[in-house]
């Protein structure tokens, strides 16, 4: 063949490759694109407390070709119960979790199915979780704002009973806590997390001379109307929205007197009985940061299985009837996408 | 390097093609693109004020409510004497998908009335609060707030309402006496954003907001990550642009953004339309532009090969006739097709072509008349002389009573003229050829008394193949002339016939006095020749007429040297005489090697019987069959 039949076959070769190449990609704009299906485990899914959380995991879906299922679940048992609904989403084909995990005695059971698809961990970490992308505020650090919004708002009480008592003499007296009784429901302290905010605010307290008189477990949370009537407290500080509620409920049931509510929680009776004046200080994670990025943060490891394990930190916030209306706390508080 | 007409057609057809349909096609997708951005900005233009006119619309409705209350209700009740409970309660109940609460507060901000009838959060001073502090700054004027969580009323349901506020100043009517007082319409801002919400839905990628006067944003499809810090938007110098679209780059990214200004309010509506928007609409249009180029720019380059090469294979066909022709065959078949002027040119050149040819022909014809005429003349030229003196000879033998030599004498100048004629053939029997050497070397050696001597070596091979006739006696002429007629009895010609390969030879060598070597070389030239006696011109004769019956490589070699004597070789091909063979060569075509080389095998194969058939024809004497005919033919001579 000459050389010239040779250059005419290569240009034809050419145009047809093109041809080729626009069909496919005429052919392929026009499928669907492939969606992945991202499943969500929270203990007690159906709770006010997780509406934040779900905003901003709604808001991380927009446009990121993810299926988003939260799995309707109660208050697990214990993990075992919560790796079963893992196991199920797996078997129906979730191509990523996002689990908070009810316990942190993380057992093969779980690295097991959390080795085969991608695993976000959110709220609650687990001993080992640098082999985890977590997305979870500093738990320590959020148990030390606890106590330190405690001493302050006890601050300000003392402070306000000294002035109406002694004319507004400021005396040393002001700064001393000994005399002030602390109650702790710690929830779930089988939760790393809960251990954590725990140490963080035993640490706190006790920097200002606080000393709890109790501490109930989530277990021991029947028991609460027993411990508080055999010593009662004047400040009762809750570990988590399930335990702030309760003891709302408790100092609704008395009253409203008797002591004094701290603790962390974002659901709307939390923050309508913060309002009402019968919760001195919540600390508020930001969850809906933690929805959105658990979700961008999945769709990454979904997309690139082997991408490094990250650990992404969510703030909080210290939330008191003085500020419960600022324009940034609103917005943290009450998500406008509802 | 000169291209070939195919090549030239075929590359300017396919350059101009190509670049024709890539410049339509860019025309094309630059076309559609540019009429799919007039047309997205159309679409935005259109949500857009569709959105606006809705909005509008809302907010009317929100300022009628309002109005209703103030000029309908609390103008025309003292508050001493009447409440603003009941019809508030009936505004709110006919507009309370739209609203959360209705109130009304004295300038103190102390609570007038409200609906719905809810307990009052006893702590909040509303005095305080924005949409209280700017209707009591401008008191003629509506105020709209920013979106912003409703802190007035008690829910028991833990319920926290985002609301836009709408407040104005009102004179309140109390025992008699006016005061001011502040309107306050709570507008639900899930309605604002269900209508905008609305506008958002079904797009890909473009987006509406709301912002106010100074930019803050109102609404949204991503005011959460906004207020986190997730996402950006260019909202603050957008507060500065007019309504109007305009081209502007943010984050990176090239994006048309439409302003509409919402009446009264002063907010902006503002439609984003990114530029990747675009290109996603686009993508299969480009790809569709392309495949529409690709496959006219094959449909193009194909039909180009195919009239190129119609154009073209005529006049390559008729070029491969003129090459086959220059090659040296001078019967091409030259070809006569295509279109109508290649025709023409191939009928042309075959015409041509077939005049050339019988030119040539007729040189040859020409040339072969030439040399038989020179022949003639050659034969005229000795056959006087050479006859006068062998009659002579004759005569002196009769008259001497030497009767036999004379006999034998006469007997051999019969058989050299019986061989000289040859019933008018050219081609003869190499046999034939040494015997009519023989005979006229007989009658030279009777005249010139035996001073030499004559052996005839022939190789009983080569009997039997072709020769043209009278080639030895020239040479023998030759030899006796220059060579043996001052030997006195010692001179010695030898004859020798012989076959080398495919090739036959007959050499005549004497020892006579010879001649330098360029001289000799120049016997077979006709301007070098300088005639000195006898036949001397027979040696070009001979050489020409070998050359025109074999081709150039036959002929005659002389080797010479002087004192030394002189060789001529003859060389001839190796062409069994055959009838064939021997009309073949009569009209002057070779038959050729490999021919020869076939009929060789197939004489040589055939061998015994056409002996035996060529002795029965010979008879008992071995004379050939030409001898008989020339027998014949002397018969028809007498």
């Amino acid at each position: 063949m000459s050389k010239n039949k040779w250059y005419m076959a290569l240009l034809i070769a050419l145009i047809l490759m093109v041809i080729f190449y626009v069909s496919n990609g005429m052919l392929s704009s026009g499928k669907r694109e492939e969606y992945h299906s991202i499943s969500v485990i929270l203990e007690d899914s159906g709770n006010d407390r997780w509406n934040a959380f779900k905003e901003g995991l709604d808001q991380g879906v927009e446009g990121r070709k993810v299926y988003l299922n939260v799995v309707s679940t109660g208050e697990f048992l214990n993990l075992e119960e919560e790796c079963s609904f893992i196991s199920r989403e797996l078997e129906n084909g979730a191509d990523g979790l996002i689990v908070d995990l009810c316990a942190d005695d993380v057992n093969s059971i779980f690295e097991g199915m959390a080795s085969s698809k991608p695993v976000v961990l959110v709220e609650n970490g687990i001993q080992s979780e640098k082999l985890y992308t977590t997305v979870t505020p500093d738990q320590y650090r959020l148990g030390e704002a606890i106590g330190e919004a405690v001493l302050a708002a006890e601050k300000g009480t003392k402070e306000q009973s000294t002035a109406e008592g002694e004319s507004g003499a400021r005396t040393e007296e002001a700064e001393d806590f000994a005399d002030i009784s602390v109650g702790i429901l710690a929830g779930n302290q089988e939760k790393l997390s809960q251990r954590q905010r725990l140490e963080g605010l035993l640490a706190s307290l006790s920097a200002g001379g606080v000393t709890a008189d109790w501490t109930l477990t989530r277990e021991d949370k029947g028991s609460l109307a027993y411990y508080y009537l055999k010593n009662p407290v004047d400040v009762l500080i809750t570990l988590d929205n399930d335990e702030t509620e309760w003891a709302v409920d408790y100092l609704l049931e008395r009253g409203g007197k008797g002591f004094r509510i701290y603790g962390e929680g974002r659901s709307e009776k939390a923050v309508y009985y913060l309002d009402k004046g019968m919760i001195r200080a919540l600390i508020v994670p930001n969850e809906f940061y933690m929805g959105y990025q658990s979700v961008e943060l999945l769709a990454q490891k979904i997309k690139f299985f082997t991408s490094p394990v990250e650990n992404e930190e969510v703030d909080f916030l210290t939330v008191t009837g003085e500020n419960l209306y600022d324009k940034a706390v609103e917005k943290i508080l009450f998500p406008v996408m509802r | 390097m000169p291209k070939s007409i195919q090549v030239t057609i075929s590359l300017s057809f396919t350059l101009i093609s190509v670049c024709c349909m890539c410049f339509l096609g860019v025309m094309l997708f630059r076309q559609f693109s540019e009429r799919m951005e007039e047309l997205y900005i159309d679409n935005s233009g259109q949500l857009l004020n569709q959105t606006a006119i809705n909005l509008e619309d809302y907010l009317r409705n929100m300022r009628r409510i309002s109005d209703a209350m103030y000029y309908s209700v609390i103008k025309d009740t003292d508050l001493a004497t009447d409440s603003l409970d009941e019809e508030m309660n009936l505004l709110y109940e006919a507009n309370k998908d739209k609203l959360v609460s209705i109130a009304c507060y004295t300038k103190e901000g102390e609570l007038t009335a409200a609906a719905p009838i809810a307990t009052r959060k006893t702590e909040v001073d509303v005095t305080t609060q924005e949409w209280f502090v700017d209707a009591m700054d401008q008191l003629e004027n509506f105020h709209f707030s920013t979106p912003h969580v409703q802190n007035l009323f008690d829910d028991p349901s833990f319920r926290y309402y985002w609301v836009v506020s709408l407040s104005r100043t009102v004179e309140l009517t109390d025992n008699g006496g006016s005061e001011l007082g502040v309107l306050l319409v709570d507008m639900n801002f899930s309605s604002i954003e269900q209508l905008l919400s609305k506008a958002n839905e079904d797009t890909s990628g473009e987006y509406i907001y709301l912002m106010d006067q100074g930019g803050e944003i109102i609404y949204h499809p991503k005011q959460d990550l906004i207020s986190m810090g997730l996402y950006e938007e260019n909202n603050r110098t957008a507060a500065g642009y007019e309504d109007e679209t305009r081209k502007e780059q943010f984050s990176g990214e090239n994006r048309l953004v439409t302003l509409k200004t919402i009446s009264y309010t002063g907010w902006k509506l503002v439609s984003v339309v990114p530029e990747e928007v675009f290109s996603i609409g686009l993508e299969s249009s480009k790809y569709l532009a392309i495949l529409l180029v690709a496959l006219s720019l094959l449909a193009v380059v194909i039909l180009n090969q195919l009239v190129s090469a119609r154009i073209a294979k005529p006049l390559k066909k008729l070029n491969d006739s003129v090459k086959e022709w220059e090659s040296g065959n001078l019967e091409p078949d030259i070809y006569v097709g295509g279109s109508l002027e290649v025709e023409h040119l191939g009928k042309t050149l075959r015409s041509s072509v077939e005049q050339l040819r019988q030119l040539m022909q007729d040189i040859v014809v020409e040339q072969e008349e030439k040399r038989k005429s020179e022949l003639d003349a050659l034969q005229s030229q000795i056959n006087p002389h050479f006859l006068y003196n062998t009659l002579d000879s004759i005569v002196w033998m009769i008259t001497g009573e030497k009767y036999d030599e004379a006999v034998f004498m006469i007997t051999q100048l019969a058989s050299l003229f019986r061989i000289s004629l040859s019933r008018g053939k050219t081609i003869i029997k190499v046999e034939d050829e040494v015997r009519h050497a023989e005979n006229y070397m007989n009658i030279q050696k009777i005249r010139y008394k035996n001073v030499f001597e004559v052996d005839f070596q022939i190789d009983p091979k080569i009997r039997q193949c072709c020769t043209v006739k009278l080639i030895l006696q020239p040479l023998l002429e030759n030899a006796i002339y220059y060579g043996m007629e001052y030997m006195d009895g010692e001179g010695v010609i030898l004859v020798r016939g012989y076959q080398q390969g495919e090739d036959i030879f007959l050499e005549v060598r004497d020892n006579g006095l010879g001649m330098p070597e360029e001289e000799a070389a120049q016997l077979l030239f006709e301007s070098g020749r300088e005639r000195k006696r006898g036949s001397g011109v027979g040696l070009i004769n001979v050489h020409s007429r070998i050359k025109l019956r074999f081709g150039p490589e036959y002929g005659l070699m002389i080797e010479s040297h002087p004192d030394e004597g002189m060789l001529i070789r003859i060389h001839l091909p190796f062409i069994p005489y055959t009838e064939e063979n021997q009309r073949l060569l009569e009209e002057g075509k070779y038959p050729g090697k490999e021919k020869i080389k076939k009929q060789t095998g197939r004489k040589e194969r055939e061998d015994p019987a056409d002996k035996a058939e060529e002795d029965k024809r010979s008879g008992p004497d071995g004379g050939t069959e030409l001898e008989s005919e020339n027998e014949g033919g002397e018969e028809r001579h007498e």
